[in-house]
């Protein structure tokens, strides 16, 4: 079995422990999409078209400020949907923003999952949002690997989607930022 | 490429499907419709999923209908099989299987019309190409 944990705590505490620099969360958003009884069924976007609006307007940021992006890469498509639907393309031009390079660190607009990501770092069963968090924060701390540091990293996003994007599913993003 | 002979799993149904399931013995389809806010659905609710009234009543479907996408399984345990939506004529899209067909030559917006299959309780309402 695996758990993951993550600690909540008064800044002093973080200090007190060594984790430095501070991280915060700025914004967030969470949201649920089905079949809704069959009624206009569009397989085409996700909830996150929801959950990421909703973190932005909270942390008062566009998607053109963030500097690095974890996003939960269950498969191909998923990454692809999700891209489209926080608003780092537009809708239908996912494949062309990934093949263009946009997710490579210092290639790209947008670095992205520069812990490997499911496939080369881990995929905790039903848990691989905490990876996405972990990783953002060490971007926004200066503690991801060199090779794939961003310079000077001081916004990030982690999102992620849970269930079956086909059926039902939710989607949930947050905005960390380096205090 | 057919699909397998599989065995379905028996549908258990409850006091809010069972009338489905026992006119699903006679081989027809049913949703349901709010008659608060007009909407029809699928699958059947007591409550109407968009209002939330109630006053939800039972509709036979045409049993026709046409696909909005599918996903074939080439390998599985049970053989190779194709799932994906199939939106009524009525209205509601639902999540079936595609059976008794070629299913490699299945395509999106293609005519389908429902077809049951056996179980050992009530059959199960799939979905096959019109001509």
């Amino acid at each position: 079995m695996v758990n993951t944990l993550s600690i909540v705590s008064r800044d002093e505490f973080h200090v007190a422990a060594g984790f430095q620099p501070l991280v915060r969360m700025i914004g967030h958003g969470e949201a649920i999409k089905g079949p809704r009884g069959g009624k206009d069924l569009d397989l085409t976007y996700s909830a996150g078209v929801w959950s990421g609006p909703r973190a932005f307007e909270e942390a008062g940021v566009t998607p053109k400020d963030i500097k690095y992006a974890s996003i939960y890469d269950s498969f191909t498509i998923t990454v692809l949907m999700q891209l489209e639907d926080i608003g780092f393309c537009k809708k239908g031009e996912g494949g062309k923003f990934v093949a263009d390079g946009n997710l490579i660190s210092g290639v790209g607009k947008l670095p992205f999952n520069t812990d490997g990501g499911g496939l080369c770092s881990n995929h905790p069963v039903n848990r691989g949002g905490m990876t996405k968090i972990i990783e953002a924060v060490r971007q926004l701390r200066g503690e991801a690997h060199p090779k794939v540091q961003v310079a000077n990293c001081d916004l990030a996003i982690a999102h992620g989607t849970g269930g079956l994007l086909g059926v039902r599913h939710a989607a949930s993003t947050c905005i960390l930022e380096r205090v | 490429m057919m699909d397998n002979k599989a065995k379905y799993p028996d549908p258990q149904g409850n006091p809010e499907t069972s009338h489905f399931w026992e006119q699903a013995k006679q081989g027809k389809l049913l949703f349901k419709r709010c008659t608060a806010c007009g909407e029809a659905h699928y699958f059947p609710r007591s409550l109407c999923p968009f209002c939330f009234s109630d006053s939800t009543v039972w509709e036979e479907s045409s049993g026709e209908g046409e696909i909005y996408t599918l996903s074939l399984m080439r390998k599985s345990a049970d053989g190779p099989y194709a799932i994906g939506y199939v939106t009524l004529k009525e209205g509601p899209s639902l999540l079936t299987n595609f059976v008794d067909c070629d299913m490699t030559k299945l395509k999106i917006g293609q005519k389908v019309k429902v077809v049951f299959k056996p179980t050992g309780t009530a059959p199960l309402p799939f979905f096959t190409p019109i001509g």
